[in-house]
């Protein structure tokens, strides 16, 4: 029994990462309908970031991921502007192209930036471990579990009492409605990619101390584009739920099943899902009336 | 005869008179010189490897034409840069073989574009000679001009693994990375415990990009054993270590090759402590290292005005290995004298110690036993003699 808590804390932990990085897909897409292929990527750059700050720069762990945020904000919005704006309109063969050459450029960058090495992060809750009964848990994965639950609330918060979250809101909806009531969708989108890239920030540096910072942290994103599937693409919640669920379902899988079929047990319950519910578990599906 | 038929038969008696001339010639040996090739990254992702293996080949080859060269040749080796891109690999040595007609192809580097090359090597009839790639693909099936020096990830993990066994360990874990590379150690411990009459009890493998290893290592606790074995590069085998002690779980750990790194080390941290390693060539320590080897480390430094690695170890070994059998082959230098000489080195050792180096007829593996090592006070020392070979 002790052993199943213990692997199901891990897959939650693991989950709450491959959750935040959906949830920054999530909100792009929804926002701007843009597929970011690059996601994984910008969490790859949000943890060596955070690698800068707290191991280069040997600044204290909280300032050091305050600060990795913060430049991670600004990220998103430049690569907004810079690199998505120009595409309007052009059609989502380009937008694919574009962000796909988007993850090979940081790879790069990050790898002369950086070096191709694999780095350690050391965070406070190294090698300590938080006892709940006779359950020995470690403090990493309970630290991941609780900061996605307070960021998660934080964006709760935020999309339904914020005048700004509410303009986010509708700006996914309906654009052009939008653009109608005044608001500044230019700037709305700006902030949406910022936020994306805030929390894939987080989710990289989460990850940093399980998986360790190198340049091909990104493949992480290769989990997250089911889990966002899964969970309804469009849709935060579905998000966060389908990473969680991926994750727990992969740590039971290499537990209790055959050899062999952890790596394939999270797409073959995605394939499930959609069998039963084409839109995914928190998706909604529109009909059209011919 | 008319005109038509003169021209035809004198042109039939050129090109014979041409044909048997060429064929006198040995392709890449004149009277003066030997003429290698060798495609190494020199500008990809595993450069530094292949920088400092070109900079070490290059004082070998310096130094065996300072001592008079080979039977009254020189040595020549022309170093391509593959930049570790297998079509790239297959350009250069397409263009060493038709326009600078190398007699043989040294110490190609890196898996992906030594196996790219090597089919075109056996067609041409130019000796692959001691590729720096783990692949068994040089020595299986065994081809007459083909031979291998670095050894396959198996071949050094098994004698490890037996070494173990004999010792009284009898419940093995393995964890092993789930692509080409982990199943080559797989194939070294499966080997390794057949000849103890043992099995893996309980073994899991994982994809790369795999992030963590609580639950595999979980896996493993369960089944109970006496010592675990992992075939994974460095970055996983310091996460699966450090998983194991933060579990603690004292369970003796042997990991392959690869592992012994200092990038284990400095990921794995304290965890790493008492981990072993299967090892081919060690690192030529400024510390601890034999008279001859120090020496070549403050030549390669005055030379290069860097520090000497494990890199330039192999580069220089295998441009001697080289030689070594061109020696053997006499001054009257074919192909087939090649073979025979590489094939009379028995019980070679490089400069900078490691397995003994052994050919046959049968047998162009080369180093086939392996050193064991092991983390002491955070650095990687040695523990033992050379283990022999499991066939």
């Amino acid at each position: 029994m002790n052993e199943f808590l213990q692997q199901l804390v891990s897959g939650i932990a693991v989950g709450c990462v491959y959750a935040l990085v959906a949830l920054g897909f999530v909100l792009i897409y929804k926002a701007t309908d843009i597929v970011n292929f690059a996601h994984g990527e910008v969490m790859m750059v949000g943890a060596f970031l955070g690698l800068t700050f707290i191991e280069i720069l040997k600044l204290p762990y909280w300032i050091g991921l305050l600060l990795a945020i913060a430049c991670m904000t600004v990220f998103g919005m430049l690569l907004n502007r810079f690199l998505l704006r120009p595409l309007a309109g052009q059609g989502i063969l380009a937008v694919i192209v574009v962000t796909l050459g988007l993850s090979i450029l940081l790879r790069a960058f990050a790898s002369v930036i950086w070096g191709p090495e694999t780095f350690a992060l050391q965070t406070p809750f190294y090698n300590r471990v938080v006892r709940v009964g006779e359950v020995v848990l470690s403090q990493e994965h309970v630290a991941i579990i609780v900061l996605t639950i307070v960021l998660v609330a934080a964006l709760y918060a935020f999309f339904r009492y914020s005048r700004i979250g509410i303009a986010m809101q509708a700006t996914s909806e309906n654009q052009l409605a939008a653009y109608y009531v005044g608001i500044p969708v230019q700037k709305v989108h700006s902030l949406i990619w910022a936020l994306g890239a805030a929390t894939a920030g987080v989710a990289g540096i989460m990850l940093a101390p399980i998986a360790f910072v190198q340049v091909n942290m990104g493949y992480v994103g290769l989990k997250a584009f089911p889990a966002a599937v899964l969970g309804g693409f469009g849709s935060i919640p579905g998000a966060i739920v389908g990473g969680v669920i991926i994750g727990v379902v992969e740590s039971m899988a290499v537990l209790y099943l055959p050899e062999g079929i952890n790596n394939v047990a999270a797409y073959i319950l995605l394939l499930l899902v959609l069998m039963v519910r084409p839109q995914g578990l928190f998706g909604i599906q529109s009909k059209r009336r011919v | 005869m008319g005109f038509k038929k003169t021209s035809l038969v004198a042109i039939a008696v050129a090109a014979t008179l041409v044909a048997a001339n060429t064929s006198a010639q040995v392709r890449g040996v004149t009277k003066d010189e030997i003429l290698l090739g060798s495609h190494i990254d020199l500008s990809g992702p595993i450069a530094e490897l292949g920088r400092a293996g070109v900079n070490a080949g290059k004082m070998a080859e310096e130094e065996i034409n300072a001592a008079g060269g080979i039977h009254g040749r020189k040595l020549r080796i022309i170093w391509e840069d593959s930049g570790y891109d297998p079509k790239k690999a297959v350009l250069v040595t397409q263009k060493m073989i038709d326009k600078d007609g190398i007699f043989a192809l040294i110490m190609a580097t890196g898996n992906a574009p030594a196996e790219a090359t090597y089919p075109m090597l056996i067609k041409s009839g130019v000796p692959n000679l001691f590729a720096w790639a783990g692949s068994p693909m040089f020595t299986e099936p065994l081809e007459k001009i083909s031979f291998a020096f670095f050894p396959t990830n198996g071949d050094t993990m098994a004698p490890a693994v037996k070494h173990f066994a004999d010792q009284g360990k009898k419940r093995f874990c393995f964890i092993y990375q789930d692509d080409g590379f982990g199943a080559d150690v797989k194939e070294g411990v499966d080997r390794a415990l057949k000849a103890a009459k043992l099995q893996v009890i309980e073994e899991v493998g994982y994809k790369r990009g795999t992030t963590d290893f609580s639950a595999q290592v979980a896996r493993m606790q369960r089944g109970n054993c006496d010592m675990l074995l992992l075939g994974t590069v460095p970055a996983p085998a310091a996460g699966i270590v450090q998983e194991v002690r933060r579990r603690n779980w004292n369970i003796p750990i042997l990991a392959s090759s690869n592992t012994y790194d200092e990038s284990t080390l400095r990921l794995g941290k304290e965890a790493m402590e008492g981990v072993h390693a299967a090892v081919v060539i060690p690192n030529p320590d400024p510390d601890r290292s034999s008279p001859a080897v120090k020496e070549w480390l403050k030549k390669y430094q005055a030379k290069y005005n860097q520090p000497g690695s494990l890199y330039g170890a192999y580069g220089y070994a295998i441009v001697h290995l080289a030689a070594e059998g061109l020696r053997r082959a006499g001054p009257n230098l074919t192909v087939d004298s090649l073979v025979k000489g590489v094939e009379s080195i028995k019980g070679y050792k490089t400069l900078f110690g490691g397995p003994s180096v052994n050919f046959s007829d049968k047998d162009h593996k080369g180093m086939r036993g392996a050193l064991l090592y092991k983390v002491e006070g955070g650095r990687w020392v040695p523990e033992g003699g050379e283990l022999q070979p499991v066939q």
